[in-house]
């Protein structure tokens, strides 16, 4: 009795000398609810399944129970309404779609009952919603939605300032080919009217990666930061970038076999580009460079690449006599990924690639020249290459440096008759100009230089002779362009 | 904050009260809580805590009788662009805090615009929409409108519904924004807390250097603007204390009407010392 007067005592005057604003904090209960299904689905696959789903669901959003520690809710209530109308708490998640697709929304409630829509994730699939809910990737939906709320978590309350070791810890097991961000924002938050107030208060700087958990440690706080006030934690840097790869993740996780069958073209990047050479000598001297590229984005061809670059006929003589060139290549590649948050580079890939080479280089000469004629063919030779990229995203362009060496003896010795070797080493910068509903049109500069050698096999009789042969042939080539890519 | 330091300190825990003395007994404490500050303490013990708890409080309130946190805007289509500002311009010519970079990263994230249908067009970030709105999501209590040539100074209060305080262009001379908002102030600090003869004050941390003497201007607590011909100095103050923008003095020659001046609010003008 005694302590219920002190705490009512403590309120009176809270009440009497404290300013009243309008600054509220956010609350941090959360109902999920399930809206829009047919109500049979809720009967028949019984409340107890949705709970089931719910509550291992209600678990990644909460108590940094998520990926990497995320999750701010304190409290997380599952309801299998059809209105809405019974969720409480100030922050509602609601779950609702047809048989295509599968939205989750979380709406902040205002205490006038003002819903605001402050994260949406949606899945165009035929799984059912408590399958989503109750599947391993329910984890990754989760973490996107969490990570586009105003806060992802909330700052462990055993925090001590200045400690420089206290900080969040998270699991990061199903965040396959991401590396952490390098940091995370630390501020507090309240709602004025329809805005959210942040105050920075200091940020987490990344640790380290053990096993399965990321950890973020407190590198700077602002002095009387953490003491009983409750700080929210965000990342805000390459935000975008990393709820754009979840998404990807999510969404091949989340495809049958068939529908991963079906779905290989609805997403894609095509593209096309032209490139003048920078430095050629003789035949290549006015070579241009048409490429054409594409990437399978979903379906069961997701991440594979082609490529198709073309040298068209060259024609060049001197006193010597006359060459002639073309060239071409096709290529297929799946590249394998690792995404960062770094300062530096946002993503680091290693791509195999397989393909075709065509080339025709012959010398005619003259009837003056005391040259002898030769020439340099590969007919449909098979190649094998490795290419290396980083690449650095930021809000106005992507640019990505690449290097790529191939060659074509030994793996694969269909041509038996020529060894080439290639290298090449490059610079790709993109700038997004059009965007219309899922359709991006970017535009491309490039540079490019390329090393080939190419060593002909003599014949017993060719090593015999004591003719004057040609037995390598090395062209070396740069080019700077420009094309277009279209992303859907 | 100050209040259940204060009541931590009585430990009132251990009083055993009833609702028909609760008015008196708030009262009451509020007194005795007066008097349990004891005696005096060392300036090196509290010029710290004292900063800290003001540095807490301060945070997105509204300061009556001065600025404390401003912000730059200029006209951006239908909104408006919320200008960039480095803390250390801003130290050379006030006390004011501005919003960095990473304030406003953190505005525009935290009040993103997610659409229903995500094939509408993007909205743009409300928080950029009027002055209002930026006032809220930066926790400022005053804003500079350079949109036209004769700039506009705007204070909010804790309502964030703004007062025009000031239409003036720019002078030939003004190279910056703070230098111009300095000229306009006409002062250089003002004093947010006052215990017994100690007065804490906040300075413009690019300027004022370790061994400097102030000056307290008369009848200035409830003005933001002093006009030249109205400032008066009142006492000559010795600085005891210096931790980046706050400051604590102590009076070492007083006027009659000296005492006016140490109250929250009052402006002082900085004297180069010895």
């Amino acid at each position: 009795m005694k302590f219920l007067y002190q705490i009512f005592y403590l309120l009176i005057l809270a009440f009497m000398f404290c300013p009243v604003g309008l600054a509220t904090s956010p609350g941090l209960d959360l109902t999920i609810e399930m809206t829009d299904f047919p109500q049979q689905e809720i009967i028949k696959k019984k409340k107890i399944r949705f709970n089931k789903a719910c509550a291992k669901f209600g678990t990644y959003l909460s108590n940094n129970r998520g990926l990497w520690g995320s999750g701010p809710f304190k409290k997380v209530t599952c309801k299998t309404s059809t209105s809405g109308k019974g969720a409480k708490t100030p922050w509602l998640l609601r779950v609702s779609g047809d048989s295509s697709e599968k939205v989750f929304e979380i709406f902040y409630r205002s205490k006038a009952g003002k819903d605001s829509l402050q994260a949406r994730y949606s899945l165009q699939t035929e799984v059912g919603p408590l399958v989503l809910m109750g599947k391993e990737n329910s984890q990754l939906i989760a973490f996107y939605l969490t990570s586009s709320l105003p806060f992802r978590s909330v700052l462990p309350p055993d925090l001590k300032p200045g400690s420089g070791q206290a900080g969040l810890k998270g699991r990061s097991v199903a965040l396959k080919n991401m590396n952490p961000p390098s940091e995370l924002e630390v501020f507090s938050i309240d709602r004025v009217g329809d805005l959210w107030q942040a105050d920075s208060k200091g940020r987490l700087t990344f640790k380290e990666e053990n096993g399965k958990t990321a950890e973020w440690v407190l590198s700077e706080l602002k002095p009387n930061s953490g003491d009983g006030d409750v700080l929210f934690v965000a990342q805000i840097e390459n935000n975008a970038e990393t709820l754009q790869a979840v998404d990807r993740m999510i969404r091949n996780s989340s495809e049958t076999f068939f529908e991963k069958f079906l779905n290989f073209g609805r997403s894609a990047y095509v593209g096309g580009r032209y490139g003048v050479p920078l430095k050629g000598q003789g035949v290549l001297k006015n070579a241009p460079l048409i490429g054409l590229f594409g990437e399978f984005r979903s379906g069961f061809l997701s991440g594979l690449r082609l490529n198709y670059d073309l040298i068209p006929k060259q024609q060049a003589s001197d006193v010597n006599g006359s060459t002639s060139f073309n060239w071409s290549r096709l290529q297929l590649a799946y590249s394998f990924s690792k995404i960062f948050s770094g300062k530096i580079i946002n993503s680091f890939d290693v791509t195999p690639r397989l393909g075709v080479a065509n080339l025709n280089y012959e010398f005619a000469p003259s009837a003056t020249s005391d040259t002898t004629a030769y020439s340099f063919k590969l007919n449909r030779a098979p190649t094998v290459g490795l290419e290396v990229g980083a690449e650095k995203a930021t809000n106005l362009f992507r640019v990505r440096a690449w290097s790529f060496g191939s060659f074509s003896v030994g793996v694969l010795p269909l041509d038996k008759n020529h060894t080439t070797t290639s290298l090449r080493v490059g610079l790709d910068l993109y700038r997004e100009f059009i965007s219309f509903r899922m359709m991006k049109l970017a535009v491309l500069g490039f540079t490019a230089f390329e090393s080939t050698k190419i060593e002909k096999k003599l014949t017993d009789e060719e090593k015999e002779s004591d003719a004057t042969l040609v037995r390598q042939l090395q062209l070396n080539s740069s080019f700077l362009g420009g094309g277009l890519t279209l992303t859907w | 904050m100050v209040i259940a330091n204060r009541l931590s300190q009585l430990k009132i825990q251990q009083v055993v009260l009833t609702p028909a003395v609760l008015l008196l007994s708030a009262m009451s404490t509020l007194a005795l809580a007066e008097v349990a500050k004891g005696p005096k303490r060392a300036a090196a013990d509290w010029g710290a805590s004292w900063e800290a708890q003001y540095a807490s409080n301060i945070a997105g309130e509204t300061s009556p009788g001065f600025l404390s946190r401003v912000g730059v805007v200029r006209k951006s289509g239908a909104g408006f662009q919320v200008l960039p500002l480095e803390q250390k311009d801003a130290d050379q010519h006030s006390f004011m805090t501005v919003p960095a970079e990473r304030d406003l990263n953190l505005a525009r994230f935290a009040n993103k615009v997610v659409l229903q249908n995500p094939e509408d067009k993007p909205k743009s970030n409300p928080c950029e929409v009027s002055h209002q709105s930026i006032a809220i999501c930066l926790g400022l209590d005053a804003l500079l409108d350079v949109s036209n040539p004769k700039w506009k100074l705007l204070k909010f209060d804790k309502l964030k519904k703004s007062v025009e305080l000031l239409l003036e262009a720019p002078g030939a001379s003004d190279e910056d924004y703070f230098k111009w908002i300095h000229r306009q102030l006409n002062y250089d600090g003002v004093v947010i807390d006052v215990e017994g003869d100690y007065l804490l004050v906040l300075l413009p941390p690019g300027r004022a250097g370790d061994e400097i003497q102030a000056l307290t201007l008369k009848d200035s607590a409830d003005k933001i603007f002093l006009p030249t011909s109205t400032v008066k100095g009142t006492s000559l103050l010795q600085l005891i204390q210096r931790s980046g923008r706050f400051a604590v003095f102590l009076p070492v020659i007083t006027s009659a009407e000296a005492a006016k001046s140490f109250v929250k609010g009052s402006k002082l003008i900085i004297e180069k010392g010895k």
